[in-house]
């Protein structure tokens, strides 16, 4: 019996102790941002301050495949319909499918796209940097479309301002202490005058970044957080190549190529050559130069620095560079 | 509530298990009673609408149970009037059941047929309603088969609410609880069940949290994908097919675990459910070891009352076959159940058709292993067919799903290109993890000891350190999973 008392003391114990820490840290892994949340750093540090515009929630509707003028196909840059509200709100009508549905752009995709009734003009082909050479080289070889539509929910407005009150105590009590632990870290790691930059693991990387507190809002503006795998190099001429043979596939209509620079190459590596190529080739609109445009004249957040993704007011730049190029 | 959340672990079970102790050397049945309050409390927690129902179910059973026996009391003349009791009884309990549970179903069945447009609205299924009317209906039985010995309500309350097995079982039997309610040992504190309790909760724990939710998503995957319109290749059939296998019993065995050491903390021996199924070596050897209570129910309740095997050959076949169809219709209210019932009534009809045609010295040279081996192969196969009925939507899914497992009609693959990561094509999710959690969740399920054999092994203090440190590594690991709803499947049944 004592063998057993004593087991069940410590099993006991050692639970009971480790609940009331977890919990005690548990908020502090309330998480909005993917990159705090996956580099595990309190949103409190890294959350952005400052307020977003409004966008009219009518702007953000999908039209039918039947009445749209522009077929948008994206990544999640195009899901929350903010660049698109551009277009909505001077007249035109979009129509957006993710990668995940479309899966590729294939051998006979003007045929499948004339069968599902679209009698727009216009196909803007949208990804992210560090995963454009991946959606070239599974859309190249493909011969026949293998379209499987996901179920569409309304899309909402994004919120204006970030809140920092939300307690959530659903999330795993071990990143709580893990957020406690890298918090420490980086309060010990950011005061030293060498400091430049922290891989934190599961693919975030921690920069300074030069005037950061003149382009970002949160709390620790000096630094800001980076997906580890973004896309360090310059795309070649193979790339260009790659995108005239895909572009040829879309027959009789304009494709437009939206290749949304990573956040790294934004703020940390603005000198690529890529984009320029691209608009001098395609139907591209210059998005470096236009971030870069922004960066300069201090455009606050950007990119949020907890963010992969753009904000809503950089959302809207977007929109306005896709706006022009569907012009030309 | 559920066991796999923090409010049951952290807060919950604490709070119970020190004021049914410290409630107890007071009285004991203030202990019963607050372990009764906590059951409806741990019930209410999901969805306090139903309490009502709960209690008016427990109630009115436990009157007519008093009634019943105190008719029998009176005498022998009386035999016919507890009969017509007992009837009434039943039927109002399955009246319930079926209002809550297959109304939808049967109308919507008729209107199919009848091309009418009958609607009973919508109609949400109390959580366990299954399992609390079985228990109350074997309760009723027994009573008019004068096997009950005592009916304290508290106790009785306690008998059907005890919330460890409310829920998803096992479904309890009168005679094995209520001895153990009466026994003032029950509410006295005992170190050892304390300790087997909580290994064999952690046991539940990981088995639901580290191998049913891990294998959830892959199963999920294959059968949303032919849900879409799909055709999966053979080996991805097979592979979605095991996963559900492997995730069912993971999710159901751990729940089990689960409410069983539970259970024991509180001095209390739930009967054990499940003994290693997936070692069975004939389909009779599986209903042995698979959901054992609820076999046992339909053998005493049903199949029995039906006549068992003491009408002939061919009747014992139909009252066999009868009993597993309403034991699949037990399971939801779906044709894929009825199926699923009829399936395992085909399989136990033709094992026992085996044993009774071919005689036993017809295999006397065939090496023992080479037997198992065999039967062990078959019988897993055929349960592992009949669980993709069960978890299809309907039966053209199930169809799609089984031909592509046969060969009949898949999407055509290379072995090659599967050996090269394209096990999966109906999802993203990567084939090469599937393989490994099947492999380990395989050598799980044929070659490890069943939970029922944990105990925590007293010697010395080296030795309760161990294992101090194993539970609490697992008990960790198993914890760092939550963070996201995940009930157990059996709640739905």
């Amino acid at each position: 019996m004592k063998h057993a008392r004593a087991f069940s003391i410590i099993v006991l114990t050692a639970t009971a102790l480790y609940g009331a820490a977890g919990f005690y840290f548990l908020p502090l892994a309330s998480f909005t941002g993917p990159l705090t949340r996956m580099g595990k750093i309190p949103e409190s540090l890294f959350g952005w301050t400052r307020e977003q515009p409004a966008v009219n929630p009518e702007h953000l509707v999908n039209a039918s495949w039947q009445e749209a003028d522009v077929l948008a196909i994206g990544d999640s840059f195009s899901m929350p319909r903010l660049w698109q509200s551009v277009l909505v709100e001077r007249g035109m009508k979009v129509h957006t499918e993710t990668w995940e549905s479309m899966r590729n752009i294939c051998e006979d995709f003007t045929g499948w796209l004339d069968n599902k009734g679209f009698k727009g003009s216009h196909v803007v082909i949208e990804v992210v940097e560090h995963n454009f050479e991946d959606r070239l080289a599974r859309s190249l070889p493909c011969k026949q479309m293998d379209y499987r539509p996901l179920a569409v929910s309304p899309v909402l407005p994004p919120a204006r301002q970030m809140s920092f009150n939300r307690t959530d105590f659903t999330g795993k009590l071990s990143v709580g202490f893990q957020v406690k632990l890298n918090e420490l870290k980086y309060q010990s790691l950011s005061t030293r005058a060498e400091f430049n930059s922290w891989e934190m693991g599961n693919t975030v990387r921690m920069h300074r970044v030069t005037n950061g507190c003149e382009l970002f809002s949160h709390k620790s503006c000096n630094d800001a957080l980076f997906y580890a795998d973004d896309h360090t190099g310059d795309f070649n001429d193979h790339t260009l190549d790659k995108m005239r043979r895909l572009g040829e596939r879309v027959k009789g209509l304009t494709p437009v190529w939206v290749i949304v620079p990573d956040k790294s190459t934004a703020y940390l590596h603005p000198n690529k050559q890529f984009w320029a190529k691209a608009e001098e080739n395609f139907y591209a609109p210059n998005l470096l130069e236009a971030f870069k445009h922004e960066i300069q004249n201090k455009n606050i957040d950007l990119y949020p620095a907890n963010e992969t993704h753009l904000s809503t007011a950089g959302y809207l730049i977007l929109g306005e560079a896709i706006y022009q190029s569907l012009q030309k | 509530m559920l066991f796999n959340s923090y409010s049951f672990i952290f807060f919950y079970l604490p709070v119970v298990l020190l004021g049914f102790f410290q409630l107890g050397r007071i009285n004991h049945s203030y202990a019963a009673a607050w372990l009764a309050l906590a059951s409806v409390f741990f019930y209410g927690y999901w969805n306090p609408a139903y309490v009502g129902l709960l209690l008016l179910s427990i109630v009115c059973n436990y009157a007519f149970g008093l009634w019943i026996a105190k008719t029998g009391a009176r005498g022998k003349e009386k035999e016919e009037s507890k009969k017509r009791l007992l009837i009434v009884a039943i039927a109002a309990n399955l009246l319930l059941l079926c209002y809550y549970k297959y109304a939808n179903f049967f109308i919507g069945s008729i209107n199919s047929v009848a091309g009418t447009q009958w609607n009973a609205g919508e109609i949400i299924l109390p959580l366990g309603i299954s399992f609390f009317t079985f228990t109350q209906i074997a309760y009723l039985v027994d009573t008019y088969q004068g096997k009950v010995k005592e009916y304290n309500f508290i106790h009785y309350v306690l008998f059907v609410t005890y919330f460890p097995h409310l829920i998803a079982g096992p479904i309890l039997h009168h005679k094995e609880m209520m001895p153990q309610f009466s026994r003032i040992s029950s509410y006295r504190l005992n170190w050892e069940h304390v300790a087997t309790g909580l290994m064999l909760f952690t046991l539940g724990l990981c088995k639901k949290t580290l191998g049913a939710d891990a294998l959830a998503p892959f199963a999920n995957g294959v059968f949303d994908g032919v849900q879409n319109g799909i055709l999966p290749t053979s080996y991805e059939a097979w592979a979605g097919a095991l996963a559900y296998t492997l995730q069912l019993y993971f999710d159901f065995s751990g729940y089990t675990d689960m409410a069983l050491g539970i259970a024991l903390m509180f001095n209390i021996r739930l009967p054990i459910n499940f003994d290693s199924p997936y070692k069975a070596t004939s389909i009779i050897d599986f209903w042995r070891r698979w959901h054992m209570t609820l076999s046992r129910f339909l053998r005493d309740y049903l199949y029995i009352p039906l006549g068992g095997n003491r009408k002939g050959i061919g009747r014992r076949y139909l009252n066999l076959f009868a009993t597993m169809l309403l034991g699949g219709l037990w399971h939801g209210a779906g044709w894929t159940f009825v199926v699923w019932g009829a399936l395992h009534g085909a399989y136990l009809t033709a094992n026992h058709l085996w044993r009774d045609l071919v005689p036993a010295r017809f295999f006397s040279r065939v090496p023992n292993w080479l037997g198992t081996l065999t039967g062990g192969s078959i019988t897993f196969a055929a349960v592992v067919t009949a669980w993709v009925v069960f978890r299809s939507s309907d039966m053209a899914h199930a169809w799609v799903m089984l031909e592509a497992m046969y060969g009949l009609h898949a999407r055509p693959i290379t072995l090659d290109a599967v050996l090269h990561g394209q096990l999966l094509l109906t999802t993203d999710l990567s084939g090469r993890d599937l393989i490994k959690l099947l492999a380990l969740s395989l050598i799980w399920v044929w070659l490890l000891p069943n939970s029922g054999r944990l105990k925590f092994a007293t010697g010395n203090y080296f030795l309760t350190l161990i294992q101090a440190t194993i539970v609490l590594y697992l008990l960790f690991l198993a914890l760092d999973q939550f963070g996201s709803y995940s009930p157990f499947l059996y709640f739905q049944f």
